[in-house]
């Protein structure tokens, strides 16, 4: 019985070596979706300690490249995301797990990678409104990727209103921002959220939390180097 | 730190996977004084924004976008305990339960494939059977139902059924059942029943229906189309009560007399007709329920339930696309546009490498790409995403990135098997500008030019290595047998090394050789007892002798004899059983419900040492088949032909093909076979099922074989297993197909 059992894991073994053999340049097996299963069973079973990491501006001494970062409270995840491309007024950034994130004057257009996604945001008005500096109203359509692959549109009301002079500190270092608080309502149903920018002077936004997703909620990100 | 799903092999760079070598060439373009140590300064301290997973967990009941899932009951069936209730499930729901007591255990699987009709199909085992020669006794069904009035303005949701009605018939019902809502925290149920719902006889229905008896049983019967709601009817009903929202308690009045298992066959005591139960849903989907059931037992159920319409990790989790990078302005810099570089074919060749390589980081081939001054044509392979419109979208951004910028108009061409599919035309102004505009998958989709003018590349619009190329892969393999009653579930696994050679174009030779590591398929004793050719009824001669055996060994010719129109040849060993001659023909426009196609076959069978050997047996099998697709997801199918029997008939499929991947679908083949001929089971159905593993994970994986649940294999209605049909190949490039995949565009 032992000898059988022995031969078993053995084979299995074997077999589970053997996966992702081959010279393909494209893998369309099922073999990757193997090894990942593999490999998260294996991290879950090896028990990594949660890097606890702190960055200091110090660190930061020398990086020209604009730099966010960026937590997803719902999920409790961060990170960190550089900028790696500008398209017209789009600016797309980047995080270490390949998820992107596409912002149009630091207001959030879309998302790629984080599951829940925000497929498209119309941005001009919320744009004009911060930069014009002045209450306003109008309407904001959000897009996103239904499960089963269709455009599902959202739209919603939405109103800029300033709160006032806020200090924010972003890694040591303090801005002296204006708070714009998004106020968004659906126009069908009970959805509402709320959005914030704080905005420095020359109207960069040192810091946001804006609404993305029903599933994923709100990013925060703060301006880490503009 | 969170490795991104890079699969290209060899691969792990620095931290960004597909996107670290657009990193770096983003700062050299910028021409930003960033040195080596600084890029590593970058990577080191850059931790990961870990993947959201489990979010949909965190839905509050405000933000729930998926619709209530009613409980279940015995039969997998929207119900109450052992009865059935009027209720829907959500549209495209698929369930899958498992229920026991007193010895019988049923195990089903149920589709909502309309919100009107849904179907289901049912294995249960009953011990203690002692009977007609079955110790334990196996059975195999289907059921069907239809709701005819959907709840709303004061009335009850109402339901016709029909339970087991093309199996031997041991569960054998139907029914009209009606349930109201009076308020989310109780249900109220009642309905008339036929057959074993109406063995209680509170009423004498019309007509003749015969009794179940354990003879009649054993003896295999005929689809009893002809008894529907014949015989004594019975009434049953009752009450789900729900103090909150996972919890339920339920009380039933059953019309199910159990005359065979507890009168004939003594399994178990039917003393009463009440039925009660409890159940708990400990999260979203999954049902859990204890019940004492008829006076005398206690019972359990387990029910998971899912949508396709939503996966559990909300959206993909694939790596973002390479942003576009628009072209410098042209007043600014009109060197960029100059036309110089296309005169020079080495240039061109360095243009086409360069596409090439950064197309199978993300994961997709090049098969050709013709380049002039102000166009460029890409013919492309999609081996890595579900959705053409995927495809399409990530090679147009890599387009716009690498090829020069005096280039306008770009065209890409799916190519499958070295077939050109209909091709799309994009500007590349409107790519730049649609990349970031609200609108802009529905846009894009609008500005495209579509056309079916299939032009082949010339000689030199070829990559260095697309052909000839050589290709090997090796892994795993499973097969299965099910619903032998000596073992209801057998199993293989193993190795298979598949090996490829693609010639030319449209030519390729491959095989597959496989080698069994452990499983149980061998053990079957069973023996045809079919009284046609043993076509495909000796499946356990060839799991036991081809070990190890050759799967299939081919020579194939994909071309394309007109517009619209794709042909196929394979020679060789084409399939475990059988060796000869396919060919195929198709008829496919883009824009049309309609496809047609004809298949001609000669083939003999194969031996079952899974050799080149070769049995006497030679048939000639064909069939004329048309494709039609209905309103929403639904696509129908009818071949028409020869067998591989050498009966003749047609086959009728129904599939709901989901946007996502998902398939399921039913299908039934009638020939010239009668019922006494074929042997158990009278005619040749099952149903087909394909799941797509990327929409569990969040990562993309192209599609997967369907399954195919046959209640039993017989010989009737048998078709040649010949890979890479030419319907299969084609249609995910339909319009339908491809438009309803569109938003993936941009993703």
């Amino acid at each position: 019985m032992t000898r059988k059992r022995t031969g078993l894991a053995l084979a299995t073994a074997l077999v589970l070596s053997l996966v992702g053999c081959g010279n393909e340049p494209v893998d369309t097996t099922t073999n990757s979706l193997i090894l990942d299963a593999g490999g998260a069973l294996f991290s879950i079973l090896k028990r990594t300690p949660e890097q606890n990491f702190s960055l200091t501006r110090a660190q930061l001494a020398g990086i020209n490249t604009p730099l966010l970062w960026i937590e997803v409270p719902a999920t409790e995840s961060s990170g960190s995301a550089l900028a790696v491309a500008q398209n017209q007024d789009a600016v797309t950034w980047v995080t270490a797990n390949a998820a992107t994130l596409i912002t149009k004057n630091d207001v959030i257009f879309g998302t790629r990678g984080l599951g829940p996604d925000l497929l498209t945001a119309e941005t001009e008005q919320s744009t004009a409104a911060i930069q014009r500096r002045t209450a306003s109203r109008y309407p904001k359509t959000y897009r996103f990727l239904d499960g089963d692959e269709t455009i599902r549109k959202e739209r919603y009301f939405c109103e800029m209103e300033i709160d006032g002079a806020e200090t924010r500190t972003i890694l040591e270092i303090r801005h002296n921002t204006t708070r714009f608080r998004e106020s968004c309502y659906a126009l069908k149903g009970v959805r509402e959220f709320r959005n914030q920018y704080w905005v420095g002077a020359d109207g960069t936004i040192w810091e946001s939390s804006q609404w993305i997703s029903p599933q994923a909620g709100y990013l925060r990100f703060q301006r880490l180097i503009r | 730190m969170n490795f991104p799903p890079g699969r290209r092999r060899g691969k792990l760079c620095c931290t960004f996977g597909p996107l670290s070598r657009q990193l770096g060439k983003c700062f050299q373009r910028k021409g930003g004084s960033v040195n080596a140590s600084v890029t590593s300064k970058l990577c080191g301290f850059l931790v990961g924004l870990t993947s959201v997973t489990g979010v949909a967990g965190q839905l509050t009941a405000q933000e729930s976008l998926s619709s209530p899932v009613p409980s279940l009951n015995f039969y997998g069936m929207p119900g109450l305990i052992d009865t059935p209730s009027g209720l829907a499930l959500p549209d495209g729901e698929l369930v899958a339960t498992i229920s026991h007591f007193a010895g019988m255990t049923r195990y089903q699987f149920s589709a909502q494939i309309h919100p009107r009709i849904a179907g289901g199909f049912r294995y249960s085992q009953i011990d203690n059977f002692n009977s007609a020669g079955f110790e334990t006794y196996y059975d195999r069904s289907f059921d069907l139902r239809f709701t005819l009035v959907k709840e709303g303005g004061g009335l009850p949701e109402i339901t016709l059924g029909l339970q087991d009605f093309i199996g031997t018939g041991i569960y054998g019902a139907e029914y009209v059942v009606a349930t109201k809502t009076l308020s989310p925290q109780l249900i109220v149920s009642g309905g008339l029943g036929w057959g074993r719902l109406g063995s209680s006889g509170q009423f004498s229905g019309w007509g003749e229906r015969p009794r179940l008896t354990p003879d009649r049983v054993a003896q295999g019967g005929e689809p009893n189309l002809d008894s529907l709601f014949r015989g004594d009817v019975g009434v049953f009903g009752g009450i789900e009560w729900r103090p909150q929202d996972n919890l339920a308690v339920k009380v039933e009045y059953s019309s199910d007399e159990y005359d065979l298992e507890s009168g004939d066959l003594g399994i178990f005591d039917r003393s009463s007709p009440f039925n009660f139960g409890v159940e708990y849903e400990p999260s979203p989907g999954v049902q859990l329920g204890a019940y004492y059931l008829y006076g005398s037992e206690f019972g359990l159920r387990l029910t998971f339930a899912f949508n396709p319409a939503e996966p559990s990790v909300g959206g993909s989790l694939e790596a973002g696309p390479p942003p576009i990078l628009p072209r410098p302005s042209r007043t600014v810099s009109p060197d960029a546009y100059g036309t110089g570089w296309s005169e020079s074919e080495s240039t061109k060749t360095e243009f086409r490498e360069q596409l090439a390589t950064e197309l199978v980081n993300l994961r997709l081939e090049m098969e050709a790409l013709e380049l002039s001054p102000q166009q460029a044509t890409l013919y492309l392979r999609n081996t890595g995403y579900m959705a053409q419109a995927q495809a399409m979208g990530r090679a147009a951004r890599l387009m716009a990135r690498y090829l020069p910028s005096s280039i306008e108009v770009f065209t890409i061409v799916p190519v499958k098997a070295g077939l050109a599919l209909p091709s799309f035309t994009f500007s590349r102004t409107d790519l730049e500008n649609l990349e970031i505009a609200p609108d802009g998958a529905e846009a894009i989709l609008a500005a495209a030019r579509i056309s079916e003018n299939a032009i082949q590349p010339s000689a030199g619009a070829y990559p260095e290595d697309v052909y000839p190329r050589f290709i090997w892969r090796l892994g795993p393999y499973a097969r299965t047998s099910l619903f032998d009653p000596d073992n209801p579930f057998r199993i293989d696994l193993g190795v298979e090394l598949g090996a490829g050679w693609e010639i030319s174009r449209g030519l390729i030779l491959s095989g597959a050789l496989r080698k069994k590591v452990v499983g149980n398929l061998d053990e079957s004793t069973r023996e045809s007892n079919s009284t046609l050719p043993h076509v495909r009824s000796d499946f356990a001669l060839y799991d036991q002798n081809a070990d190890p055996g050759i799967e299939n060994l081919t020579a194939e010719y994909f071309f394309q004899p007109a517009q619209n129109f794709y042909g196929r040849m394979s020679v060789g060993y084409l399939e475990q059983m059988y060796a000869g001659v396919s060919s195929e023909i198709l008829w496919a426009p883009y824009d049309s419900r309609i496809a047609l196609g004809a298949e001609l076959n000669y083939v003999q069978q194969r031996d079952f040492d899974g050799g080149f050997g070769l049995l006497d047996y030679e048939v000639v099998t064909g069939h004329a088949s048309l494709y039609y697709k209905f309103n929403d997801d639904f696509y129908g199918q009818v071949d028409a032909g020869q067998y591989l029997a050498g009966d003749i008939g047609a086959t009728f499929t129904l599939e709901r093909v989901f946007a996502n991947g998902w398939r399921v679908g039913a299908f039934a083949t009638f020939t010239d076979v009668s019922a006494d001929e074929f042997g158990e089971g009278s005619f040749d159905k099952g149903i087909k099922l394909s799941v797509p593993l990327g929409w569990f994970t969040g990562q993309d994986i192209p599609s997967v074989e369907p399954f195919t649940i046959r209640p039993l294999q017989r010989d009737g209605g048998a078709r040649l297993n010949v890979s890479n049909r030419l319907y299969g190949l084609v249609g995910d490039s339909q319009k339908y197909r491809v438009e309803e995949q569109w938003g993936r565009f941009w993703r």
